[in-house]
């Protein structure tokens, strides 16, 4: 099934205090919808409802303090969020960043990123799409992974980890749930200027401050703002589209990765070198 | 009355025809009559992306000429990818000029549209009245700026148009032209219309590849332009450029010594849309 209109619909959405998520909610609240948010943020989660001033002031029918990657405190979630009935459109779209190697990283920092990334995304379906098939009328899941969930490299081997787990779960899904009348997409923004990249743990050569500031300004220049991603999820749920890249970038990545898979490696290597050029390769850590 | 009547109405009035330029025939838009006035596109536009400067040139009395570039919308498409080299994108303007019946004229020039005006002012100082440039990279400081990383990382998409057949494929999907247009634009900018007009000419056949042939001619052939533009020329610099940072604009001076540089601040990469007003103020200031 197709969902045109969002008036009046259930919308939880994960990781709502910023950035994507956070877009996504106002989004879904300007065109009617009511909305049950979570974060490990509750500040943010304060000013997403702040922000919906006027007409949408109330859009928010539940906002609670949730670790997506911790089963019980979603169960808790799930429950709150039933009294309200059953959910429309269910965005999994809380993570975290993590940059660097895989002998970088540690196993907790593994243990920690899988958790938010995909287990969160796990909990989310488990909990919110039984009810959803149940109902028998229709419903739809959008999980937000990235273009690092298409192509990987040293710079975010467990971050793109998560991100193919995000991808492989929803192409799953997608053909489970297509006889319930429940669609499945799955969102690969590309480089979106957002807090995560301010906030994600770094590891590994590349993991001074002044590395950090090269990263964000990178993101920074490219100027594109999560209401843009915002709006092409919308889109995508109306459409019920299965895969949508969002920048030009993630356009790019994604037909190369499809067309000629074998080139990506020395892409990488490129634009490793360019990103990184006239730096000692541990300069500054 | 919806946007699309209005916009509609408000290119009901603009003229169209086809001129040979010498060899090629380029499609061209124009709007109004008295003084000329010349607006170079970029990619991946055509003359649509003037379409609220056509109106207020035409507006103060200018006859504002548009056309489509070749390879772009509804202008020749030659086959070989030499054919889309800077010194033939150059000789079509010079040609419109001529055939146009005007010895010199001001240019106002966008994006590639704009690395063309630069050839073309250092090349031909004789018949560029006036230069204004938006939104584009002097071709002597990006050839610099390109092999550092942060102009670099901006330009992914020239290199990535070198593949064969794939960015085609790319270029022509709907949502990347939105993502491409609106996705670094003030919202609202560019109307559901628009994206249609853009669709439809980037599908045109050969369109994409001959448009993308620019980026393919130029990797190949470096476009060069070392000596000073004498032309009075105005930068407009909408400073959200996803594409190309306002740093390309470090030691202009030395290659247009009687330059005025803006910044719009708000504004993008298509700062016709994003700031239409503003630009059209600015360019009727400069343009007298």
């Amino acid at each position: 099934m197709t969902m045109k209109d969002f008036d009046g619909r259930l919308v939880v959405v994960t990781g709502a205090a910023s950035g994507i998520g956070r877009e996504t909610a106002l989004a879904f609240a300007r065109e009617g919808a009511r909305l049950a948010v979570c974060d490990l943020d509750e500040r943010g989660l304060g000013e997403l409802e702040q922000e919906l001033g006027g007409r949408w002031r109330g859009a928010i029918a539940l906002s609670l303090r949730v670790d997506v990657g911790d089963f019980d405190q979603m169960r808790g979630f799930a429950e709150e969020v039933h009294r309200h009935g059953v959910v429309d459109v269910l965005v999994n779209n809380a993570g975290v960043g993590l940059s660097g190697g895989f002998f970088d990283t540690s196993l907790e920092d593994w243990d920690w990123i899988l958790k938010i990334n995909l287990w969160g995304v796990i909990h989310g379906t488990r909990l919110f799409v039984p009810p959803m098939i149940d109902r028998g009328t229709g419903g739809h899941v959008v999980n937000v992974a990235s273009a690092a969930g298409f192509f990987n490299a040293q710079s975010m081997a467990a971050y793109g980890t998560t991100k193919y787990g995000v991808v492989g779960l929803s192409e799953a899904l997608r053909d489970e749930l297509s006889s319930k009348k429940v669609g499945v997409t799955t969102i690969c923004p590309g480089f979106i200027n957002t807090r995560i990249i301010r906030t994600m743990p770094m590891r590994g050569e590349r993991a001074s401050n002044a590395d950090r500031e090269r990263v964000v300004d990178m993101y920074r220049r490219r100027n594109y703002g999560p209401e843009k991603v915002a709006r092409a999820l919308l889109s995508a749920v109306r459409h019920n589209r299965a895969l949508v890249p969002v920048t030009p970038e993630a356009w790019a990545l994604y037909a190369m990765k499809r067309a000629v898979p074998g080139l990506m490696p020395a892409l990488m290597k490129l634009g490793d070198r360019a990103m990184w050029r006239g730096r000692g390769p541990a300069e500054g850590s | 009355m919806t946007s699309a009547v209005a916009a509609e109405q408000a290119t009901a009035a603009i003229r169209h025809r086809r001129v040979d330029v010498g060899g090629v025939e380029l499609h061209l838009a124009s709007l109004g009559s008295g003084r000329p006035v010349l607006l170079l596109h970029g990619f991946p536009e055509f003359w649509y992306a003037w379409r609220h400067q056509l109106e207020a040139l035409a507006a103060a009395g200018f006859q504002a000429l548009a056309p489509d570039l070749r390879g772009y919308n509804l202008s020749d498409k030659p086959r070989r990818r030499s054919s889309y080299r800077v010194d033939r994108l150059v000789a079509d303007i010079v040609g419109l000029i001529d055939a146009l019946g005007f010895e010199r004229v001001p240019v106002v020039a966008h994006d590639w549209g704009g690395i063309i005006a630069y050839c073309l002012a250092e090349q031909h100082p004789e018949r560029v009245e006036r230069l204004a440039i938006l939104n584009a990279p002097h071709p002597e400081l990006f050839r610099h700026a390109v092999r550092r990383p942060p102009q670099l990382w901006r330009s992914w998409y020239v290199f990535f148009f070198q593949l064969p057949w794939l960015p085609e494929w790319v270029v022509t999907r709907r949502r990347v032209m939105e993502s491409t247009l609106s996705g670094s634009a003030r919202p609202g900018a560019f109307e559901s219309e628009d994206m249609d007009r853009y669709v439809e000419a980037i599908r045109r056949p050969r369109a994409a590849t001959s448009m993308l042939n620019y980026y393919r001619a130029a990797f190949r052939v470096p476009v060069r332009a070392p000596n000073p533009i004498q032309a009075k020329t105005l930068i407009l610099w909408g400073d959200r450029d996803r594409a190309l940072g306002p740093e390309l604009l470090d030691g202009i001076e030395r290659y247009v010594p009687d330059v005025t540089v803006r910044h719009l601040p708000d504004a993008g990469h298509w700062l016709q849309y994003d700031a239409p007003d503003e630009v059209a103020r600015e360019l009727l200031a400069f343009l007298g």
